[in-house]
């Protein structure tokens, strides 16, 4: 990895401001993500991972304050940027694909007419080039017949012909980090395959460091080089994907991965975590938000401030018993 | 758990949330946004106006004391007196009734007859969803006005029958409403869910999608409310329907509307302040009435 | 005898200025006593229309739906509420969110077909009912008055349980129930639907797209590809010896801890059209890996392999063993 990553994210912590009450969505997260490097961010519902990347890309929504920490994207501090400045990085230098391909296109557009916007907002693309510079777009995202598929409507694609345009539409600029929020959640499992394997070469071809937001972690161990795990609004574990695997070391990433459903197990074997996850509008959370479910948990796991870790190289835990 | 164990407090209570939870609920939206409250607080009024009204107003409002015409507002008449010495503010106190009274029955009427009509179409489709189209289609070629005149022609100069035209004119409102909602739920798991539960058709339509299409339908007919109001009053001024000396707000600025130039500007205003104020109540009211109805605003 | 028989079930819809689409097309298979038959397929495939079909909520366009040797595919759909049969089918749905009404409370929702399809003497045994329902699949008391924005996923995943056995069905349905869930609360639902089965002797069939979870739970599974069968057999070896190239490229894209997407097979272009398609071409014909001029000739039809598990592909054989 280079030495100068390029996301770096530091003791974010982030809040939303609701009718019901303050919900402390994420809690001093780190996270960093090197050139050309996959990172997994993997998690369950409520874990933070997709506010995390809005939280990166500035898109949060108005009731959600940074309230303590820094982003910074390429040595820009993302956080004290103005808006002009993160335009220019939206779309061109950070692009993010979304889950539900097809509501993420405009259903009253052509999907050419979507390319064709985005390179004329971030690449400077003479008028006559623009139609072919999207038609080759479209073919090397391997979209069949590219030149019908220029004129049609996102309702005329099939979801997975819908992601392929939206990472056309993404890598359209050449970023230098693609963020894919559950790209493939709700596509069929071999379109998931041909798509994951289109971001995996599309990311090796252009060195361009991508950041796999999933709750599967089986998908998340094919194709990341990295995974963060995330629970409640906490990064609990980060490490390189095959020791993780190997040998978690955080009693909630070994819980989920028991729990994962895979060829070889029982249905009995098949593990659970009890209970919910807490309250985060609460005020008096545990230190650790997993105390209440964990069956490790120590009383200074309640009380005093999580410690760092480090039980391996590039490895970091958050716990006072990890395995 | 042993199945032979006593029925629990819980379980005995778990049929259907109590009065008293819906009273807490209802003051939990009040609160929560000072404008429904306020608006609630204007539409209480006026209802106490409506029932109370004979009791409420200081004169009787049809009693006609020519020596007294036209006088301005003063400590004795606070509204002021019309052409025919009757104070204004008893008879706007009175028209309460007669303005909620036709506005509610024609706003009821349409209701229930366009809800159920829109419901039909828009859970079974096909050739009811064409008739009952076709139907609002052809009321609405109708302006209001055309048709409560020929209704009176046809039928007679009466209140019940302006409540008739006000009701017709009304109802393709409805019935799109309706429609459009029952159409976007008519696919919902529950639905199926409901079906196989051994529901027919048409009391899954009536117990189990109508009851989640009533929150949206609040707005409409808080809204349509004072568009009622608006248009009862708007038939009495051409004349139609309400008939001096009966206190009718619409009346009462048609009445007014000859003396402004003369500079008696309060036999106009006043009845027309107080039908703006009844408009404006019931489009704020829109609102906190589907916040009520929302179950899912009960946390 | 068998719970369940599908014979030639064809369900074709019209579409207009186009033909017919084969939605389901001469789908033939069994479910028996206490078996857990899983159904797994793509988008497309025609599984939602077949659940559809089986659950009577849609009326077949040919072949027939046999209930315990009874045929009930003749009852029209819009009346077999009022049938006797009407309780032996349920089905628990996908989506809990959306397949529990809103303005119910957990208790109207599991009470609904009891009060409409059991005779109930008072409200007191209503009552009981309800919270024995309620007891076997693990659903506290005290969140019966909730409703359903007032659950949890899981919680919400058990009332939509508890209403669909609450007849006492003898098949019951279940449209990838655990899809919208997260994966620590999948595991306890699964293993509640395992411990119903063997408690109430129910026969499943088991509609999922995580081949993990059909493999876990079902002894027979059936692949679906554009309305027709193309494999079924049992569970585990159906998985791990794929005799139809459909199956093997389903199988294989499964991703998996620790595998590195070994010898993949990615189906290139799309699946073909399921409107008034060739009679005599294979439907998986363009896609597939294996296909020859013979496929364009000759639709295959559903041959036994091995015992018990059957494909529809002139090459087929018991495939090399795919690890896992």
């Amino acid at each position: 990895m280079d030495a100068l990553p390029l996301l770096k994210v530091e003791n974010l912590s982030l809040e939303f401001r609701t009718r019901s009450g303050t919900v402390r969505a994420l809690e001093n997260v780190s996270l960093e993500v090197g050139k050309g490097e996959t990172v997994g961010i993997v998690g369950e519902s409520g874990s933070g991972k997709s506010v995390l990347s809005f939280a990166v890309l500035r898109i949060l929504d108005p009731a959600g304050r940074v309230t303590s920490g820094s982003i910074r994207f390429a040595g820009m501090d993302m956080l004290a940027a103005g808006e002009a400045d993160l335009q220019e990085v939206r779309g061109r230098e950070i692009a993010m694909i979304f889950q539900n391909p097809r509501t993420a296109l405009n259903p009253i557009r052509r999907v050419g007419a979507q390319i064709e916007d985005v390179l004329r907002a971030h690449a400077a693309t003479l008028r006559e080039d623009l139609k072919r510079r999207v038609i080759e777009t479209l073919a090397r995202v391997r979209i069949p017949d590219p030149e019908r598929r220029y004129a049609a409507y996102p309702f005329e694609l099939s979801g997975g012909q819908c992601q392929r345009v939206m990472i056309a539409l993404a890598l359209a600029c050449n970023p230098a980090l693609l963020i894919a929020d559950e790209p493939t959640t709700g596509l069929d499992v071999t379109t998931q395959a041909a798509i994951m394997q289109l971001v995996s070469e599309l990311a090796r071809e252009r060195h361009m460091a991508t950041i796999l937001i999933t709750h599967d972690l089986a998908l998340a161990s094919e194709h990341c080089d990295r995974i963060v795990v995330m629970h409640a609004g906490h990064v609990v574990e980060t490490s390189p994907t095959r020791l993780l695997f190997e040998r978690p070391c955080h009693p909630y990433t070994s819980r989920l991965i028991a729990s994962t459903p895979t060829p070889e197990i029982a249905i009995e074997s098949l593990a659970s975590i009890p209970g919910n996850l807490p309250d985060l509008r609460r005020a008096d959370l545990p230190s650790c938000r997993f105390y209440a479910r964990c069956d490790r948990a120590l009383d200074k796991c309640a009380a005093e401030p999580l410690p760092a870790l480090s039980p391996g190289p590039g490895r970091r835990v958050h716990c006072f018993n990890p395995l | 758990m042993d199945t032979a164990a006593p029925l629990t407090s819980a379980a005995t209570a778990a049929a259907r949330p109590g009065w008293r939870e819906t009273l807490a609920h209802v003051r939990y939206v009040a609160t929560e946004n000072p404008v429904t409250l306020g608006a609630f607080g204007l539409f209480l009024a006026f209802v106490a106006l409506a029932i109370l009204g004979p009791w409420l107003a200081p004169y009787d409002p049809l009693a006609s004391d020519t020596a007294r015409a036209l006088q301005a507002p003063s400590a004795r008449n606070w509204f002021g007196t019309d052409a025919l010495g009757r104070d204004i503010l008893s008879r706007i106190i009175v028209a309460a009734r007669l303005d909620f009274g036709i506005a509610v029955s024609a706003v009821l009427a349409s209701f229930l007859v366009g809800a159920a009509l829109g419901s039909l179409a828009g859970f079974f489709g096909g050739w009811s969803d064409r008739l009952i189209g076709r139907l609002a289609d052809t009321i609405m070629a109708f302006p209001l006005f055309v048709l409560a005149m020929g209704i009176v022609a046809a039928l007679g100069n009466t209140v019940a029958n302006i409540i008739l035209a006000t009701a017709i004119i009304n109802l393709p409102f409805y019935i799109r409403v309706a429609r459009a909602e029952v159409n976007v739920r008519r696919n919902a798991g529950y639905v199926d869910a409901a079906r196989l539960a051994g529901n027919s058709d048409l009391r899954t339509l009536a117990v189990h999608v109508f009851p989640n299409v009533l929150p949206p339908m609040m707005v409409q007919i808080s809204l349509n409310m004072g568009w009622a109001i608006l248009n009862a009053a708007g038939l009495s001024f051409i004349g139609l329907g309400v008939r001096p000396p009966e206190a009718e707000w619409g009346i009462m600025v048609a009445e007014g509307a000859t003396y402004i130039i003369s500079g008696e500007w309060w036999v106009a205003l006043f009845p027309g302040a107080t039908l703006m104020l009844a408009v404006f109540c019931f489009n704020l009211l829109g609102d906190g009435l589907r916040d009520i109805m929302d179950p899912r605003m009960r946390t | 005898m068998n719970v369940l028989d599908c014979l030639e079930l064809c369900k074709r819809f019209p579409v207009p200025r186009h033909g017919l689409l084969h939605a389901v097309d001469e789908v033939s298979f069994s479910i028996g006593q206490g078996e857990s038959v899983g159904l797994v397929g793509e988008s497309g495939c025609g599984k939602s229309t077949l659940v559809r079909l089986v659950t009577r909520m849609l009326d077949p366009t040919a072949g027939d739906i046999v209930y315990r040797g009874r045929n009930i595919g003749f009852i029209p759909a819009r009346s077999f509420a009022g049938t006797q049969f009407r309780p032996k089918i349920q089905m628990v749905f996908q989506d809990p969110a959306d397949s529990l009404n809103p303005r119910f409370t957990a208790f109207d929702a599991i009470a609904e077909p009891l009060r409409r399809l059991a005779s109930m003497g008072d409200a007191a045994e209503l009552r009981l009912q309800v919270a024995e329902a309620a007891r076997r699949v693990g659903l506290a008391e005290e969140l019966l008055p909730r409703f359903p924005h007032q659950l949890s996923g899981g919680q919400k995943a058990r009332v939509g349980i508890a209403r669909a056995i609450a007849l006492m069905p003898d098949l019951l349905v279940l449209d990838e129930p655990t899809a919208a869930l997260d994966v620590s609360v999948q595991a306890t639902i699964l293993k509640l639907l395992a411990e119903l089965k063997r408690d109430l002797g129910m026969s499943y069939l088991f509609v999922s797209h995580d081949l993990n979870v059909v493999r876990m739970l079902c002894d027979r599974v059936i692949v679906m590809y554009l309305g027709k069968i193309v494999e079924q057999g049992p569970a585990g070896e159906l998985f791990r010896r794929p005799a139809h190239p459909y199956t093997r490229a389903l199988v294989g894209a499964i991703p998996a801890i620790g595998g590195r997407r070994r010898g993949r097979e990615l189906l290139p272009g799309e699946p073909r059209s399921p409107i008034n398609p060739e009679p005599q071409v294979c439907r998986f014909y363009g896609r597939c890996p294996r296909e020859e001029e013979r496929c364009r000739r000759e639709a295959p039809p559903l041959r036994e392999v091995a015992p018990g598990h059957a494909a529809a592909c002139h090459f087929a054989t018991q495939g090399p063993r795919i690890d896992g």
